[in-house]
């Protein structure tokens, strides 16, 4: 009786001081969504508030929310053309208006054609302004195997980059296609281009930077062998390839380290216009990484003018980890054993406005477990179930010279099964140098200090609480709560959710069919850069 | 009188030129559509199988929207018909007990595509039935089962379509008996086809 009581008035207590002072939160309305309807993200924002996308099975609608998140307009994006179908592929919101992209596969002519077309912001309605940007001729290929248009966008929002696969033949080295267009979806320049044409060769990433150059980050496999080890060491090597001048120019950067096998890498447009190329490297070779590295290319010179490669101190690698579990990676490390972190992915690198840069990754895996049971009558069953795991957050602080000024790590723990980690992961807001991640978590936690005892979260009302953590440029993590237990009833999905905004963050709720869009605004405060 | 009629006729080039201009881009933006394809909603179809096996059908498929169609089948029975796999020995055996006075087959099938109607995978309900009079009796196949398959469109109409079902039979005989009564059999099926069709 007395722990019951006990427990009772924690709770209260926790549920009293619940809301953050850093954040103010609007929620909007609750709409019911059905099983086959998927929101697909805010792609556009304005003064008028905020433009989302839905599919449902075959079609795509456009939404219109008002500053308040009301549901404004809702309109079916229509990709008819005469008694013909376009295929629904992107949409691309430049500072002034949204850009549609549909495709069509003209089995005639064996091409599969890209348009652009503008949306009426105030209907929602596609503009009768159907442009061509280009085309994938898959003559030597059936229709099924047509290829498939990608998209990226400059940070300032005035160039778009179009890249697909150029279908070639059996021995021939493959090719990609790149179109760069304004933000009025006007050719700039188009160039198919060769990629490296050793034993293989797997594109991991394209960037076009503010002035229309296009940057490839790939992996090259060497000697013959598309196998990433060969007799225990790196079997391959990273590369970014840029392409000056309207592609005329080719400029290629190999990215290696001795003996490390890199892991998880990202390039992204500096200030000046600076390439920063930035990952992870494991000594193993295996599912985990021991160390950092970081690579400045300067536009001009076209040269690396920065390059840093850092291991993992044992105390960051042991950070957050049970007492138990942090004496027995201290003694393997004593003993000249690589000690690694487990399973972590970059997600995200954040230019600072000062030229460096955060890295940003998350514990992340999928473990398979199998059950076999016998009945009375002695028949087996087996059960599958997927068990998903997204853990600790870690930042990495890079200084524009490429040094580690600090690494952080966030401790979180999300543990479910067989949902696809519905409501696992977190969502940033990055604000001049401070960031904030917003995710689930266990209301025991926020008054537990012994990392022995930290909870999973769990989709439980009594136990899931919305959390924030401020991490500020200097490292220092504080931990807020936004949405206490009980005041919780639809729970966030923050692999759905987007910063929109210098402040602003929109988080998509869900419980079963009824949804919720909320507004996550993230006070400023005196002296801050912001971007 | 001459300055109305000039004004008017300045007037009507105007107009006219400011739909020419339209129906230029209209035209541009054309040459993409035109992939000589029926918009493609009609399907006339011939079971290879079934038809080597005596069931000689038609099946025409209407595709309903993005993701369903339906199919109908007619057909008849030809002389020597073998209603199913294991029945081959028994009919080479035993021809002339297998040999058909006259019959039919109908059949429907409303499908489901996962990709784009009636375009690649899909699964279907069938109901068939097929009824033909033998020499000393009237025999009645009535199946239900469900099919997989996948339909290819080839070239610009042609049609490819490749099933494989499992489902029930219910087998009537009714025999010249004293009392006249019929008899049946329940028993399974595992369908297999192969049809080839037009689209239009």
């Amino acid at each position: 009786m007395k722990q019951l009581l006990v427990s009772i008035f924690i709770m209260s207590c926790v549920t009293l001081f619940a809301q953050s002072s850093k954040v103010k939160v609007l929620e909007g309305a609750e709409f019911k969504e059905s099983k086959k309807e998927r929101f697909e993200g805010i792609i556009s924002t304005d003064k008028t508030g905020y433009y989302a996308i839905r599919t449902k099975k075959s079609k795509t609608f456009l939404e219109h929310y008002d500053q308040k998140l009301n549901k404004t307009l809702f309109t079916e994006l229509n990709l008819k053309e005469g008694k013909k179908d376009k295929v629904y592929e992107f949409v691309v919101d430049t500072e002034e208006k949204i850009y549609l992209f549909s495709s069509f596969r003209n089995q005639k002519l064996k091409k599969k054609f890209l348009f652009s077309q503008s949306v009426n912001k105030k209907t929602l309605q596609v503009n009768s302004d159907l442009k061509k940007v280009a085309e994938i001729d898959y003559s030597s290929r059936n229709r099924y195997k047509s290829g498939t248009f990608s998209h990226e966008l400059s940070d300032d929002k005035s160039k778009v980059l179009i890249y697909y696969t150029v279908p070639v033949g059996k021995n021939e080295p493959s090719k990609k296609g790149l179109h760069v267009l304004n933000d009025q979806m006007k050719q700039l320049w188009a160039k198919n281009v060769k990629m490296p044409a050793d034993a293989g060769f797997g594109l991991k990433d394209f960037k076009i930077d503010n002035d229309g150059n296009v940057h490839l980050l790939g992996i090259v496999y060497e000697n013959g062998t598309s196998k990433e080890k060969r007799k225990g060491k790196p079997n391959y090597h990273y590369e970014i390839i840029s392409y000056y001048s309207q592609g005329k120019k080719v400029k290629k950067y190999p990215v290696k380290v001795q003996g490390k096998f890199l892991r998880d890498m990202q390039i992204a447009i500096g200030t000046n216009n600076n390439i920063i190329c930035a990952g992870f490297y494991s000594s193993k070779g295996t599912f985990s990484i021991s160390g950092t590295f970081f690579l400045k290319i300067n536009r001009n010179s076209k040269k690396i003018v920065t390059q840093n490669f850092k291991e993992f101190g044992i105390d960051f690698i042991t950070q957050n980890m049970t007492v138990r579990q942090e004496k027995k990676t201290k003694k393997k490390k004593a003993k000249g054993k690589n000690v690694e972190l487990y399973e972590y992915d970059l997600d995200d690198l954040i230019i600072k406005p000062d030229g460096g840069v955060y890295l940003v990754g998350e514990q992340f895996f999928v473990k398979v477990v199998q059950h076999t049971s016998t009945d009375s009558n002695g028949n087996t069953r087996t059960t599958t179930s997927y068990h998903y795991y997204y853990n600790d957050i870690i930042v990495v602080n890079f200084s524009p010279s490429g040094k580690i000024e600090w690494t952080e790590k966030i401790l979180k723990k999300q543990h479910t099964v067989n949902d696809g980690g519905f409501y696992s992961s977190y969502v940033t807001c990055v604000q001049g140098d401070k960031m904030f991640f917003v995710f689930n978590d266990n209301v025991k936690n926020l008054q537990e200090n012994d990392k022995n005892k930290y909870a999973y979260f769990t989709k439980s009302k009594k136990t899931s609480t919305l959390v924030m953590v401020e991490v500020s440029n200097k490292g220092q993590q504080k931990k807020e709560v936004i949405f206490a237990a009980r005041s919780y009833p639809i729970l966030a999905r923050p692999l759905l959710s987007s910063q929109v905004s210098e402040d602003e963050v929109i988080l998509l709720g869900q419980r079963k069919k009824v949804n919720k869009l909320t507004k996550l605004k993230f006070k400023k405060t005196k002296g801050q850069q912001i971007y | 009188m001459k300055k109305i009629t000039v004004i008017f006729v300045l007037l009507q080039i105007c107009f006219f030129n400011s739909f020419g201009q339209e129906d230029q881009t209209q035209d541009n933006n054309f040459q993409y559509f035109d992939d000589g394809i029926a918009s493609g909603k009609n399907i006339l179809k011939v079971n290879i199988l079934s038809s080597l096996s005596g069931d000689v059908s038609v099946s025409y498929e209407r595709v309903l929207n993005h993701d369903f169609s339906v199919e109908v089948r007619g057909g008849i029975i030809r002389s020597h018909y073998v209603p199913d796999f294991f029945s081959i020995g028994e009919y080479l055996d035993n021809k002339d007990e297998f040999l058909i006075k006259g019959g039919y087959s109908l059949g429907i099938q409303p499908r489901y595509y996962y990709h784009s109607a009636p375009e690649l995978y899909y699964t279907a309900l069938q109901l068939r039935t097929r009824h033909y009079i033998l020499e000393s009796q009237d025999m009645s196949f009535n199946d239900l089962y469900i099919i997989t398959g996948t339909q290819k469109i080839i070239g610009e109409n042609w049609v490819l379509d490749v099933s494989i079902g499992i489902g029930a039979r219910l087998k009537i005989f009714e025999i010249e008996s004293l009392d006249g009564s019929s008899k049946y059999q329940l028993g399974g099926v595992f369908p297999f086809s192969i049809k080839v069709g037009y689209i239009f």
